[in-house]
């Protein structure tokens, strides 16, 4: 009747879980905007854990804001799941976005974490503070 | 022996078996009755006394073809030895030639109609599931058993107990050949009747009006019930105007015996009951006489069919009553949700834009609510003329009374134990104009031919359609005929072949359970489907995960037992909880097998709350009261400051809080208001979900095309660890390896 102690780090993360921050590695802001998402630096890692590899499809739900294309125009995309580019989008303007893709089953492993890394080619420079970022995160996974 | 010879051997055993108790039963009360009477009633009596035989040797587990047959032909020996199949009795005044002509010249095409479709292959929708699939159960069993999981087995089975005997030897087809008997027997008693009391003719032309009727042909050549029920709640009518007339008290018995072999047929007729009793007491009382010792005679014969039916369900189930009336009788089989979902069914079929469409439904459509009366009925009516009848007055009183239950199910077949009411009714009425009347029969009998009946009837209608007289006498065999004309059939057979002896099969449709051994598990037929319904579901529907966390926190307290309580009112949704974890600082609580876990409602399930499964919950299965809750009692005191529901998404409206029993045995208040989380959609969920119906000994799925989630178990079937084995007709089914 004992149940496994539940880990802080699991497959799928929306930015506003109380156990978000155990999921970022790098380049992910620690400021939760709107209740709902979070800035990305230009190249952001995020770590995952998964009880599975079988049939499994990374999703990200994310936004780049109209704005930042005046600055830097059109933009590129990357995700890469344990080194392995997944997916690489070029978008031209702004709006909300998703991406969902089947990620084959030997890039993962069950036994270690497994990272996923968030590329985009041109950094946005904030006018105010002159903080270079990438693009909004609001939820990032694996899912069946 | 060809199989047809079994087949009518089975049928007409059953029927003379029945006949020959019920001559005992009318011999030894003495009765007064016309020649043309005695058979009848006989029948009627014997039928319920039969039941109770059979009822009695299944439950003693002696339901078997030898145990029947040895008995069946004894009885009919020493009726034949003693003489109690004689005729007796006067006659019955004459009927008119013209009426006995017309009589068999309308109704002979339509009882060799009505007989080869009765010994045609069985494959009406209910018949061939669970009227004939309990049947055919009990038999595999050799008498009754506890049946959790298909709250058919829990109505009352008076007719099927008929049935069992006849199937014992003549398999599906004896069994709708003993209905066909029973359709047989409504308008000849409805003519004696009338002839009894002085209107013959009428009764000619109201059996003609109830015979010919599409859906009475329909129901009376299947392994259904409903015309048998209608018979015997019309005979109780007959006998309670026969002992107001007569006043013979040795009536009585009878009539308690048929009234409550009345509601041992179908729960509906429990009227024929309230009828019997209310009229003889409205009588004795008027006419200011005795009433408690006819009462109570009535009352006790009727007390003998209904009790084996009431105490097997209060002994096996918790409910006398089941599959309904779960809210009084709390019970782990069947969801007090599923009562309250399957009257609304009943009430509101799918396809019927409003109740105004009814009326047309019912006599000229029959798609929609199953079967129809035929267009003549459009002019029921003209009934309502026979008020001014004193015998009229008292038929359409009980057509009313018996039509009632009509409300509780809107399906064309719950008028059936109105029709001769009604037909009689309109024949009063009609028969002041002889041509006229006979008019109307002849249209009828035309409207009703089933090559006519095509040319108005919507396409899908539920009709006889031919004489299948090739496959009556197994010319064409049984096999070879169903699997060409049901569409089910042929999923029955791929069930048996591809599965093996025990195996249990979730579905979510019924299946032609009197054609395969295998136990089918219909996702609605009883609360242990239901929860491996939601079980499945949860590796389909978002909002079935435990995807919502809810968060008590609360200054570290030492308790007795802990509680979270739901506080809202309302429906659709339901209270569920899929994971209750217990925290002391960061760590959880382990679990020990001295607590004392409680739930309300549904407290069998609680353990669903506590089993570290995402795809299980415990659920209220009713909607939202206050005060449903889930507890945890501690074998000893236990500090905690933080409680963690895991919770499905489906429950917006739900509302809880948490209380505290402290070891003084007092309760207080913990939190209002939780803090509240989505949690991720967990992986694996469907094979975790396929891991839980395995652990119940489910390892087999039949899912139709067009079933919620068939697609998804097409495209995932590796993710939920299924092999798919065969497809019949858009049935699918799936090994869970």
């Amino acid at each position: 009747m004992t149940g496994p102690e539940p880990s802080p780090v699991t497959h799928f993360i929306t930015m506003n879980a109380p156990n978000a921050e155990a999921h970022f590695v790098r380049g992910v802001s620690r400021h939760l905007e709107g209740g709902a998402w979070r800035w990305l630096e230009p190249r952001a890692e995020l770590v995952f854990r998964l009880p599975t590899t079988q049939r499994l499809r990374f999703v990200m739900e994310f936004a780049i804001p109209e704005v930042t294309f005046a600055q830097r125009g059109p933009v590129v995309v990357s995700v890469l799941v344990n080194g392995q580019l997944l997916d690489r989008s070029r978008y031209e303007k702004g709006g909300e976005f998703r991406i969902e893709k089947p990620v084959p089953a030997e890039w993962l492993r069950t036994d270690l974490h497994n990272y996923v890394t968030l590329e985009i080619d041109k950094p946005w420079v904030a006018p105010q503070d002159g903080a270079r970022l990438g693009f909004i995160l609001k939820s990032a996974g694996f899912l069946q | 022996m060809p199989q047809a010879f079994y087949i009518l051997y089975g049928a007409v055993l059953t029927v003379a078996a029945a006949l020959a108790l019920g001559y005992l039963v009318l011999r030894a009360l003495e009765l007064r009755l016309y020649r043309e009477e005695r058979p009848l009633f006989a029948f009627a009596a014997g039928a319920a006394c039969l039941s109770q035989l059979v009822f009695v040797a299944a439950t003693l587990g002696l339901a078997r073809k030898g145990v029947f047959q040895t008995f069946g032909l004894a009885v009919v020996a020493l009726a034949l030895w003693r003489g109690w199949f004689r005729a007796e009795g006067e006659c019955q005044p004459p009927l008119p030639a013209f009426w006995k002509r017309l009589f068999f010249a309308l109704g002979l095409p339509f009882l060799i109609l009505y007989f080869f479709n009765a010994m045609a292959p069985e494959m009406s929708p209910d018949g061939s599931t669970y009227h004939l699939g309990l049947v055919s159960r009990y038999l595999r069993h050799r008498g009754l058993e506890p049946i959790t999981t298909n709250m058919y087995a829990n109505l009352s089975q008076g007719i099927e107990m008929l049935y069992l005997f006849a199937f014992s030897v003549g398999r599906h087809s004896a069994a709708a050949l003993v209905h066909f008997a029973f359709l047989i027997a409504l308008p000849l008693s409805m003519i004696t009747y009338a002839r009894r009391f002085g209107f013959g003719p009428a009764g000619v032309l109201a059996a003609l009006f109830t015979f010919l009727s599409p859906v009475v042909g329909q129901d009376g050549t299947t392994a259904y019930i409903d015309v048998a029920t209608a018979w015997l709640l019309f005979t109780v009518f007959y006998l309670v105007q026969i002992w107001d007339r007569e006043r013979a008290p040795r009536l009585l018995p009878l009539i308690g015996l048929l009234a409550g072999f009345c509601y041992a047929a179908k729960y509906t007729a429990f009227l024929g009951a309230v009828y019997a009793l209310g009229f003889v007491a409205w009588k004795l009382l008027r006419e200011k006489q005795r009433w408690m010792p006819s009462l109570a005679v009535l009352a006790l014969c009727a007390a003998i069919p209904v009790i084996p039916w009431v105490a097997k369900n209060w002994i096996w189930l918790g409910n006398p009553f089941s599959p309904f009336f779960n809210r009084y009788f709390p019970n782990p089989y069947v969801h007090v949700s599923f009562e309250q979902e399957y009257l609304h069914h009943m009430r509101n079929y799918i396809g019927l834009k409003s109740h105004w469409d009814i009326p047309l439904e019912v006599t000229v459509r029959g798609a929609v609510l199953c079967g129809l009366l035929g267009p003549l009925f459009l002019l029921a009516p003209l009934g309502l003329g026979a008020l001014t009848h004193p015998a009229g007055r008292r038929l359409l009183a009980a057509g009313l009374l018996f039509g009632l239950p009509y409300a509780s199910n809107i399906g064309t077949r719950f008028l059936i134990p109105a029709v001769p009411f009604v037909s009689l009714a309109m024949a009063v009425v009609l028969i002041r104009w002889r041509a006229l009347a006979a008019g109307f029969a002849l249209a009828h009998a035309i409207a009703s031919w089933p090559d006519v009946v095509n040319l108005y009837c919507d396409p899908n209608a539920w009709r006889l359609t031919k004489i299948p007289v090739r496959q009556a006498l197994r010319l064409e065999s049984e096999e070879s005929w169903l699997t060409r004309k049901s569409l089910f059939y042929p999923i029955a057979r791929m069930i048996e072949d591809l599965t093996p002896p025990g195996a249990r099969i979730l579905t979510f449709n019924q299946v032609p359970d009197a054609y395969t051994t295998r136990e089918i598990l219909v996702v609605y037929q009883s609360a242990f489907n239901a929860v491996l319904g939601d079980i499945l579901w949860h590796g389909i529907i978002p909002e079935y995960a435990p995807q919502r966390q809810l968060t008590f926190r609360f200054p570290p307290v030492e308790l007795a037992a802990v509680r979270v309580v739901q506080t809202n009112r309302g429906g659709p949704d339901h209270f569920s909880v899929g994971e209750m974890r217990l925290f002391r600082g960061e760590r959880e609580l382990p679990r020990h097998p001295l607590w004392r876990l409680r739930a309300w409602p549904k407290p069998w399930d609680v353990q669903l709350a506590f089993d570290n499964s995402p795809a299980t919950r415990w659920r209220s299965w009713q909607t939202l009261e206050p005060g449903m809750f889930v507890e945890v009692e501690f074998h000893r005191p236990q500090t905690l400051d933080r409680v963690v529901l895991e919770c499905s998404r489906d429950q917006y409206r739900s509302r809880v809080r948490l209380e505290g029993k402290l070891p003084s045995g007092e309760w207080r208040r913990l939190d209002d208001e939780p803090d509240v989380a989505e949690l991720p959609p967990p992986l694996g969920l469907r094979r975790a979900a396929a891991c839980e119906l395995k652990r119940r000994n489910v390892r087999y799925v039949l899912i139709w095309d067009e079933d919620f989630g068939a697609e998804d178990f097409r495209k995932n079937a590796v993710l939920w660890g299924a092999t798919f084995l065969a497809e019949r007709n858009g049935a699918r089914l799936y090994r869970l390896d």
